[in-house]
């Protein structure tokens, strides 16, 4: 029987990396290759949202029930939450989730919300947009933008990391 | 350039003069008819934030042209999208520095922010900021039957 293994943000970015600097026999990048190098960036960032997040919500359990929990998200759902916190959702307002999204505004987590809005974005793109361009430069850097965003997430103060997490949870309720 | 989005504004009406712009006439041909309520009221803003962009600076990395355009997100909703060409990164290195694009997404919500209280009028769109090299590197051709020249 073949082993289980979870989908690890870290190794999805090493995926990415390996994609968008992947050349083709004239030595030029593979548009193919870019457009999989920015899906699976935002992969990598979805999947260590969600798995950050399960871990916030059953630090004692086991390994497969915290997998287990992060099936529950959605994608709009996290794209939801992070645009709010990153101020990318227009003049919407919310007055139970404005305090505590508005308390991470300036901090880094600030930044990894502002991230996953224009990954999430990008990826679409790359999946499904058959006219939509994607050059080596902003490719790897989009890759690059998932990579920080990890780490950012990882070394965040303790109090950041819990109000972000907790917004990201509140996700599941639709 | 409150006057380009005056004459955007009147263009969408299908009153006024129409901006002899070449690189708008396409975009107009098809977006005349599903300009929305959100979109004129955002115009004002988006034509400063474009102004204020050009020729920014985070760190090593310089804004060479700063667009806005309307298009629809993944989410099927109308979106503003800031696109940001920058100048190509350093020789040997494959992007810009990284913390330089992550300012330049801050430098964007601060005018856009700044914009809105100033001019008193929130956008109420989603946004989305997108990084382009000045130079794009060639890319293979994958010797595909389906290459289209989007600049016809």
């Amino acid at each position: 029987m073949a082993k289980r293994v979870a989908i690890d943000p870290v190794k999805l970015v090493e995926a990415a990396e390996e994609f968008a600097k992947e050349k083709g026999g004239k030595g030029r990048p593979r548009p193919v290759l870019l457009r999989r190098a920015v899906s699976t960036a935002y992969y990598a960032r979805y999947h260590g949202l969600t798995r950050a997040t399960a871990e916030h919500l059953l630090p004692s359990g086991s390994d497969e029930e915290k997998l287990k929990i992060t099936r529950l998200f959605r994608h709009n759902g996290v794209k939801g939450v992070c645009a709010k916190i990153a101020s990318r959702e227009g003049a919407k307002s919310s007055p139970y989730l404005d305090p505590i999204s508005q308390g991470l505004r300036g901090t880094s987590l600030f930044d990894v919300a502002m991230v996953f809005c224009d990954l999430q974005e990008a990826r679409h793109k790359a999946d499904y947009d058959h006219l939509e361009t994607f050059s080596k430069q902003a490719t790897v850097g989009l890759v690059a933008d998932a990579k920080k965003a990890l780490k950012t997430l990882d070394t965040a103060p303790s109090s950041e990391r819990q109000a972000f997490l907790a917004l990201l949870a509140m996700s599941l309720r639709s | 350039m409150a006057n380009a989005a005056l004459g955007e504004i009147e263009s969408a009406a299908g009153v006024g003069v129409v901006q002899e712009d070449a690189s708008l006439q396409g975009i107009w041909r098809r977006a005349r008819a599903p300009v929305t309520m959100p979109r004129l009221l955002s115009m004002v803003v988006t034509d400063r934030l474009s102004d204020e962009l050009r020729a920014h600076q985070a760190g090593k990395t310089e804004v060479r042209d700063a667009k806005v355009r309307f298009e629809v997100d993944a989410s099927g909703e109308e979106a503003l999208y800031v696109v940001l060409t920058l100048a190509n990164p350093t020789r040997g290195q494959a992007t810009w520095p990284i913390d330089d694009l992550w300012a330049l997404r801050r430098h964007v919500l601060e005018i856009k922010t700044r914009l809105e209280r100033d001019l008193n009028e929130p956008v109420e769109l989603p946004w989305f900021v997108v990084f382009e090299p000045e130079r794009a590197s060639d890319l293979e051709d994958e010797g595909l039957r389906e290459i289209i020249d989007l600049n016809e």
